[in-house]
């Protein structure tokens, strides 16, 4: 039965999942939460193992909550599922390609998701600053950004719960952000230099 | 070039896609150069016009992007038989990356020290993603529209509703609004 959740959860997010790897994450977040497999926190540790892992963000995670499930077979599992759907489609536009390209219909509905894996990149974004800035007020709720059932919750929650917030990690997000505007350095030495700092930082402040 | 897939040729295929999800970090998109300068410049297997062209489509389409171009290189390379070799060495690396973390971790969760580098590689990482977030929304949101439509899709997910309906949304919003004169 875990096989099966695993296969439908992964082989949907291959079907739905436009715009890569970030925004993926939310259709994956959304799925684990309504089956209870890992709480927010967890998740968040996926995502950020991901920057310091090699290859796709999809794949890590697939393995990661495959694994969590069922072992080394529930990650090959979750990680074939989420490819499968990859090889259909591409075959299938390979068949129809110059049909596919020059479809007005195809490709204005293309235009239209576009803009909107972006909304889920920046839903993304907001899951990792809460989960990793504002741990307290995350787990003391279990308010993931897809659990609160209203705006309005949200809103009213955030900020009472605003105060509240990890002062080590929100030091090392200022640092990572002002450190990637030089361009000068990758992701992966930032990361690293993040956990680094995570450790220096939590010694010198207690 | 014939799509007869020789042994060797669907095992340098692997080989390929291997070394380059090996060495690339944190996303699909960090792949593309790689891919490029493996197939185009270094083994000029592929023309630029048509590693263009796939990029392009593999972007466009679901799924994970560096599966879909590994799927699209091998394909033209070696056929069903190199799509899957090459899709294969892609995620392998990424498979066994996290099988190993996890089993090293096992046990450590709860240790103080990991749990302050987590603090640390989560905050990074959101950092991260709001640079990418940023530099996706600037090269793809150009105009009122576009930004109505990323907020939207953005609003499904705070709302508590599935991101599936976010992308429903976009296309329903592209069917109805951005029809010929808006597409490129």
């Amino acid at each position: 039965m875990n096989y099966l959740y695993l296969f439908l959860i992964f082989f949907k997010v291959g079907i739905i999942g436009f715009g890569g790897g970030y925004a993926i994450l939310p259709l994956i977040y959304q799925d684990v939460q309504n089956f209870g497999i890992m709480s927010a926190d967890e998740f968040s540790n996926l995502v950020a193992l991901s920057q310091v892992t090699p290859g796709p963000i999809a794949v890590n995670a697939a393995t990661y909550v495959g694994f969590k499930v069922a072992g080394l077979s529930g990650a090959c599992m979750a990680t074939f599922a989420v490819a499968l759907p990859s090889f259909i489609l591409c075959l299938l536009v390979l068949a129809f390609l110059d049909r596919f390209k020059t479809n007005t219909t195809v490709q204005s509905i293309l235009a239209g998701i576009r803009p909107a894996t972006v909304g889920l990149m920046a839903s993304a974004f907001i899951f990792m600053a809460q989960t990793a800035l504002w741990p307290i007020a995350t787990n003391s709720e279990a308010q993931g950004i897809t659990h609160s059932s209203s705006l309005t919750d949200y809103v009213s929650g955030l900020a009472h719960d605003f105060m509240q917030f990890d002062v080590v990690a929100v030091i090392i997000f200022l640092l990572t952000f002002g450190l990637i505007l030089l361009r000068r350095f990758g992701a992966i030495t930032l990361t690293l230099l993040g956990g680094a700092l995570g450790v220096v930082l939590s010694l010198i402040m207690g | 070039m014939s799509k007869f897939s020789g042994l060797s040729d669907t095992l340098s295929l692997f080989g390929a896609f291997f070394k380059i999800g090996f060495f690339t970090f944190g996303g699909g998109l960090a792949m593309i150069p790689f891919i490029e300068d493996e197939f185009v410049a270094h083994r000029r297997l592929i023309s630029k016009d048509e590693m263009n062209e796939m990029v392009v489509l593999s972007q466009t389409l679901p799924g994970v992007v560096a599966i879909n171009v590994s799927i699209f290189v091998g394909h033209k390379r070696a056929g069903l038989v190199g799509a899957i070799c090459a899709a294969l060495g892609t995620a392998l690396p990424a498979l066994l990356a996290i099988v190993l973390i996890l089993a090293l971790l096992q046990g450590f969760e709860d240790n103080v020290y990991v749990k302050m580098v987590f603090v640390g590689i989560k905050a990074a990482s959101a950092a991260l993603i709001l640079d990418t977030v940023i530099r996706l929304a600037q090269r793809n949101l150009r105009g009122t529209a576009y930004w109505i439509v990323a907020a939207l899709g953005l609003l499904v997910v705070l709302l508590g509703f599935s991101a599936a309906w976010s992308v429903v949304l976009g296309a329903i919003v592209g069917l109805a609004f951005f029809h010929s004169s808006k597409v490129k």
